[in-house]
């Protein structure tokens, strides 16, 4: 899809015609996968005007109530509304995917041009890096720096970072590889140009479509994490409400009112559904496009 | 000597199809293989003729549709039952594949592989089956083959690990053997030696040949009648002394112009263009967007498969013009 | 095969450094003085002072790494200033149940993955394929602590048929107490199982060797277990070594929630009690798992692959 375009034009305009390409392209995962997404991202960044109710609003008189018409997904111990909640929360959540995706990809993907394009003492270098970030589970490397850097977002935002770049600099690392011995790299080459354009402005096009497929699924484990964390009361400070901090609050109410416990989860469940059907359906056009 | 006499295979206006019918990559082809008869078919890749192998074998992929009839004896293949076809293939249908390299179970001891054939096909103990292995092994010229049975696929050299195929496709003592391009991924002189094995296991065995490939020269090796394929069907059919000689079809004469052999050290020709799509084929006559002798009848409407002499067919209407096409690009050969 | 090992071994070793500098750099994130935020409320300047000269912390960076892996080589990971003790006997009495869980969950995972994905792989592009691989996609958001708590609302509180919190007292019972846990974790990892297994059994029922057994008319039994299984045992076992990361990811969540007394809860509660040198110890022992695993896996490929073990 990208190969295909000249030479000549900027990386934006051909990440945005590949973007286009992709989402109009028929396919039935792919559209279910986008409009949920889309659906979900408009939802949360809309919440302010969709949401009946201040996710905050407390209201102990109201503590606990089941689904009704009023308060869809029901009302929490201290009486606010699960469903203004789980609406707001995922402002927090996709933010959590969103931001944990993306600083990774970048640095894997600079880690991973440089390794791959110089190869030599750097490459064998930062290969020894990855394999030993790799060794570590993720959750659990992610939860001890965060343990040492203290609760909060950013704190995770900074964890994360320090872990997942591997992945993203593995895929890219190889890629070039094969890339760099392509005939438009030894063409530029030999045109003369600097090695950082030869490296972002041609193989950089040419090698990150994988690395969004593996976004896809990094953004779910991303959230699971990001959850999890929120679940130890590691994230982010009550009330902003969290997908995981609302389940951890919940859960001592859960035999008398499991819906303060279900609709969070469920709402993990539909967002890790969506970008899953999207990330596979990227994962069959890339493998379409490039059949090595 | 087997111990069935081996039966007439006769295939009737077999076709092919995926897609729901649209593309149709075997159209119509009927053949004919006497008991104890060899019969090649020559055609490139894409021709369809691997396909028309797996058909017969009940092996095609799936979103395949079959229509016609492939009759052994008097059973319909195409009609039997999964139960049924599994004891047939092996005991009665066999076949040989192209790629040595990924042919072979690569976990599974070679002497083991074998014997597994032979007591899929009846009640043997697991000695005897080992046995009946190692004296396949042998027949199909590998020494040493007690210690050489115990060995692992990727131990073996492409020629041997054909070999272990043939003695694999063998063990079941088949009265038909199905070959698909049995020598193309060896090098030459391994490709004699098979070759001669394969002509030799067939006599001894008195088994019928049907050897599909793209190499002319391998079909003449071993094959009474020969036919070439194009695009899914057959364009021509006959003794193989004949069809090489006196090649009654355009496709068959390029074919044949364009083999380093007949060239004496010019230019070699090759035919213009390449096969078509199987969607995307053209009202009559395949070949005509290529062939230097079409003319609006060719493009007209679908062209028969006529016998022009006894033995003989050929699906070009303009068979008595062609010693025009072979002067013509033999005089360019020399002088190009 | 010795010498597949030993190779294999000598190129642990690099990792196997890397892996204490990293866990050694942990405690430098901290910060501000990491003396002040151990001690929290109770430091004094002559606590803190003190507490600095125990760590090391005044030293040069590379002094201190020095001094902590060779404490580490003599088993000396420091001492927990909550429960006053040093950190690798607390630690190391936990591997046991950590291990049995990770074990019992990956049976579990298996006994649930194996037959869908088979299923699936056979049947593809079927009905019975695209259910499952619908199934096994939605699931793939299943967050394991909410898995965690449901199972135990619902098979422990609501049915009783389980436990829902404790080891238990040991053999059956134990088992008892973390058939729960288990089934929580082995449920969070088969999506990403069932999918992995179904793509590699796809790939093994294309292979051509597999078109050579049917056209030699082998006996369906026989292809399925020679030629099928038998091919599949090599991906089975790739697909579980790299996802090992995430079944003890998995593990670490469940131990608390259902308060098992293993290497995951020590974790979790050494971080409210800024327990660092817990934390570096238990961040270590989980590495060095996630690396003896890899290490089996490559030893079991030299068992299970004849192309492997017969190289010279």
């Amino acid at each position: 899809m990208m190969v295909a375009m000249p030479l000549g034009r900027s990386v934006p305009a051909r990440v945005a015609f590949g973007a286009w390409r992709f989402a109009t392209a028929p396919s039935w995962t792919r559209r279910i996968g986008l409009i949920g997404i889309v659906a979900i991202t408009l939802l949360a960044i809309l919440a302010p005007l969709v949401s009946p109710y201040d996710p905050t609003a407390l209201n102990t008189g109201l503590g606990l109530t089941p689904p009704s018409l009023a308060h869809p997904f029901g009302t929490d111990q201290l009486g606010r509304d699960v469903f203004a909640r789980v609406l707001y929360g995922a402002r927090i959540d996709l933010q959590i995917g969103a931001i944990g995706v993306a600083i990774p990809l970048v640095i894997g993907v600079i880690v991973g041009l440089i390794a791959g394009y110089y190869g030599g003492w750097l490459d064998v270098l930062i290969g020894r890096v990855i394999d030993i970030v790799v060794a570590f589970p993720f959750f659990v490397l992610v939860i001890a720096i965060v343990a040492m850097l203290g609760p909060g977002l950013v704190n995770f935002y900074i964890a994360v970072s320090l872990v997942s770049w591997v992945a993203y600099a593995r895929i890219v690392r190889g890629e070039t590889l094969v890339a760099k011995r392509r005939e438009y790299v030894l063409t530029a080459r030999s045109l003369g140009y600097r090695d950082a354009r030869i490296m972002f402005r041609h193989i950089l096009p040419n090698v990150v479509a994988p690395t969004f497929v593996f976004g896809m699924s990094d953004f779910v484990l991303d959230i699971l994490a990001g959850a999890s964390l929120g679940f130890f009361g590691l994230g982010v400070p009550t009330p902003t409400p969290e997908w995981g901090v609302m389940i951890a609050e919940g859960r001592n109410f859960i035999i008398t009112a499991p819906w303060v416990v279900i609709f969070p989860g469920l709402a993990i469940v539909v967002v890790g559904f969506f970008f899953s059907l999207l990330g596979d359906s990227l994962a069959d056009q890339v493998r379409r496009v490039d059949p090595r | 000597m087997s111990i069935r006499a081996s039966e007439r295979l006769i295939v009737d206006s077999l076709t092919v199809a995926f897609d729901s019918g649209r593309r149709r990559v075997v159209r119509d082809v009927s053949l004919a293989v006497e008991p104890g008869e060899a019969v090649g078919i020559v055609g490139e890749s894409g021709s369809g003729k691997s396909l028309m192998l797996r058909a017969i074998l009940g092996l095609l992929p799936a979103g395949a549709r079959l229509t016609g009839s492939i009759r052994l004896g008097d059973r319909d293949l195409s009609r039997l039952g999964a139960r049924e076809m599994q004891a047939l293939r092996g005991s009665t249908v066999a076949m040989v594949f192209q790629d040595p390299m990924t042919a072979l179970n690569p976990v599974l001891r070679v002497g083991d592989a074998i014997a597994q054939v032979v007591s899929s096909h009846g009640r043997v103990s697991h000695s005897a089956a080992r046995r009946a292995a190692i004296e396949l092994m042998e027949r199909v010229g590998i020494r040493d083959a007690a210690s050489r049975s115990r060995a692992y696929p990727h131990q073996f050299s492409g020629g041997m690990r054909q070999r272990i195929v043939i003695a694999m496709a063998l063990a079941a003592r088949p009265t038909l053997l199905l070959a698909d391009e049995p020598t193309t991924a060896l090098d030459v002189i391994v490709q004699a030696e098979i070759l001669r094995l394969l002509d030799r296991l067939r006599r001894e065995e008195g088994m019928s040949l049907l050897l599909v490939s793209h190499d002319f020269a391998v079909v003449s090796a071993l094959c009474d009648r020969v036919g070439v394929m194009y695009a899914g069907e057959l364009v021509e059919h006959g003794a193989a002394r004949d069809v090489l000689s006196r090649s009654l079809h355009p496709y068959t004469i390029g074919l044949l112009e364009s083999l380093p052999e007949a060239s004496d050290g010019g230019r070699l020709p090759s035919i213009p263009g390449s096969p078509p799509e199987p969607g995307d084929l053209a009202a009559g006559c395949a070949f005509s967007p290529r062939c230097r002798m079409a003319i609006d009848e060719c493009r007209a409407a679908p062209i028969p498969f006529l016998e022009v002499t006894p033995g003989r067919r050929s699906r070009c209407i303009r068979v008595a013009d062609l010693d025009v096409l072979r002067a013509t690009l033999a005089a360019e050969a020399a002088g190009g | 095969m010795i010498r597949y090992l030993a190779g294999r071994l000598v190129q642990i070793v690099p990792v196997l450094f890397g892996v204490s500098m990293i866990v050694f750099l942990l405690v430098r994130l901290i910060p501000g003085d990491p003396a002040i935020s151990i001690l929290g409320s109770r430091a004094t300047p002559e606590l803190v002072a003190r507490v600095r000269d125990q760590l090391g912390l005044d030293l040069p960076l590379w002094q201190q790494y020095l001094n902590y892996l060779g404490n580490a080589l003599r088993g000396d990971f420091g001492v927990s200033f909550f429960y006053q003790t040093d950190v690798s006997s607390l630690a190391v009495a936990r591997i046991p149940l950590t291990l049995l869980l990770i074990g019992y969950s990956s049976l579990l995972a298996l006994v649930f993955a194996v037959p869908f994905a088979t299923l699936a792989a056979i049947r593809r592009g079927g009905v019975v394929d695209q259910a499952i691989r619908l199934v096994f996609t939605m699931s793939l958001g299943l967050p394991s602590f909410w898995l965690a708590i449901i199972l135990s609302l619902v098979l422990g509180v609501r049915l009783r048929v389980f436990p829902i919190s404790g080891a238990g007292t040991g053999g059956l019972d134990t088992i008892w107490h973390l058939t729960l846990p288990a089934v929580a974790i082995a449920l969070s990892i088969s999506p990403i199982l069932v999918r992995s297994l179904r793509s590699s059994l796809i790939e093994v029922l294309g292979s051509d060797y597999v078109i050579t057994g049917q056209a030699a008319g082998l006996r369906r039994s026989t292809l399925l277990w020679s030629y099928l299984l038998r091919n599949s045992l090599l991906p089975l076992v790739t697909i579980l070594s790299i996802n090992v990361g995430w079944l003890i990811g998995g593990t670490v969540i469940v131990e608390q929630i259902f308060g098992l007394p293993g290497l995951g809860s020590l974790l979790i509660t050494s971080i409210t009690t800024r327990d660092y040198a817990i934390i570096q110890i238990v961040t270590l022992i989980l590495a060095v798992l996630v690396i003896a695993v890899n290490l089996l896996t490559d030893l079991s490929y030299a068992a299970l692959d004849p192309r492997v073990s017969l190289q010279r």
